[in-house]
């Protein structure tokens, strides 16, 4: 009777192992897909977006550090048809006044240029108080100091790739922020022409 | 005999005052050392996954828990003026008719900042890596909202170990998302702007 219930035991357990196999090597998620990262296709095609998407972030890393546009420029286009954020537009009348919301590239050069100026005047904060002097409050208003930790690389969990023609759209997210980027084929290139980015952080 | 000991009390007693006097007289308002980090240190561990209910609350409360650290540490608000401004002069949030008055720069991150920038000889910004700033009590301001203007505050509490058991130089308390003894770049994008007070006060 033991012997029975055991082999009955062994090939139901047997049988559970199989099936997920199978589950497995078809590409099937046996939790249904409800749980976890998952792609639209996922051939090259796909794993070229999201390195494009991995590059421009570490790109935009870079320019934290050194203000190098031309990483902006080289991961980064503006496009008619992909408008920025109303946040976005809000944000760029603050850092570049008066400059034509014309796309994200714009966006990106904006937020790099408007930082190095404050870390230009970051340097006289510091310079003046080197000196033993109090720093001019103008440059303190002013002030944003580059980042000088070292880059960190935080995993990028892709939800989700959809690809039209020449154009992409990618939802993500790392441990700081949600992603939810569009993408456009640049000759061979994918460069990121609109993003909705939301921090984690709260406020 | 008796007359002598009364004199030399009364020498005395004129002395100390006098020299305490000029020590308190000649030290500048804003000398360095006030701070009592141990305070705000303490302060921020004991509230920083509850709310204390002797300030207002709010949902979005990461610079109103900032401001309590800095009072905890002894940081003086500044004199009354205007109620609910961004004066970047004031500092302060009474109760009085059964209501909190306060200035945005207690509640405010960016109005915080302008309240530091106004104050140089209290608030310096930290150009090296926050991962280096150890002072208990501190502030690192986070630009995560999409531009440069800072909507986020964390206080640091001093190296330690993280919750993953490794150590870290850093450790930060929060409110909003509220959080207890976090690594200093957990969830910190690499490339928003960060704003790394030290507290010279």
């Amino acid at each position: 009777m033991n012997t029975r219930i055991h082999l009955a035991l062994g090939a139901g357990v047997l049988a559970l192992i199989l099936s997920l196999g199978a589950a497995h090597a078809a590409g099937v998620d046996p939790s249904g897909g409800l749980t976890g990262p998952w792609l639209i296709g996922a051939g090259t095609q796909e794993d070229q977006i999201v390195s494009a998407l991995k590059d421009a972030n570490y790109a935009k890393a870079v320019a934290a550090r050194t203000f190098d546009l031309t990483v902006i420029r080289a991961h980064f286009a503006d496009d008619a048809s992909v408008p920025l954020t109303s946040r976005q537009i809000a944000e760029l009348a603050r850092m570049a006044p008066g400059t034509s919301p014309s796309g994200v590239l714009t966006y990106e050069l904006a937020y790099f240029g408007a930082w190095r100026v404050g870390a230009e005047a970051f340097q006289r904060v510091q310079t003046a108080r080197r000196a033993g002097k109090l720093p001019d409050p103008r440059d303190v208003l002013a002030a944003i100091p580059p980042r000088a930790d070292p880059i960190r690389d935080l995993p990028l969990t892709v939800h989700l790739v959809r690809v039209s023609g020449d154009r992409a759209y990618v939802e993500a997210e790392t441990e700081a922020q949600y992603f939810r980027v569009t993408l456009a084929l640049h000759g061979t290139q994918w460069v990121i022409v609109g993003e909705n980015n939301t921090s984690k952080l709260g406020s | 005999m008796r007359y002598h000991i009364h004199e030399r009390v009364v020498v005395l007693t004129v002395v100390l005052v006098v020299v305490s006097g000029v020590l308190v007289w000649s030290r500048p308002a804003n000398a360095i050392g006030n701070y009592n980090r141990s305070a705000a240190v303490a302060y921020a561990d004991q509230w920083a996954l509850s709310r204390n209910s002797n300030y207002p609350q709010f949902g979005n409360d990461c610079t109103n828990f900032a401001s309590q650290v800095l009072q905890a540490g002894g940081y003086p608000q500044t004199n009354p003026g205007s109620y609910f401004t961004c004066d970047p002069s004031l500092w302060y949030q009474p109760f009085f008719v059964n209501m909190w008055w306060y200035t945005y720069s207690w509640i405010n991150a960016d109005c915080m900042r302008q309240f530091f920038s106004n104050r140089p000889q209290d608030f310096e910004l930290y150009g090296g890596s926050p991962e280096y700033l150890q002072g208990g009590g501190d502030i690192l301001q986070i630009a995560d909202g999409g531009g440069l203007t800072p909507m986020h505050a964390r206080i640091l509490t001093g190296p330690g170990y993280g919750s993953d058991g490794y150590y870290y130089n850093n450790r930060e308390d929060q409110h909003t998302n509220d959080e207890y003894e976090l690594t200093w770049n957990y969830a910190l994008d690499p490339s928003w702007a960060l704003y790394p007070w030290l507290v010279n006060w």
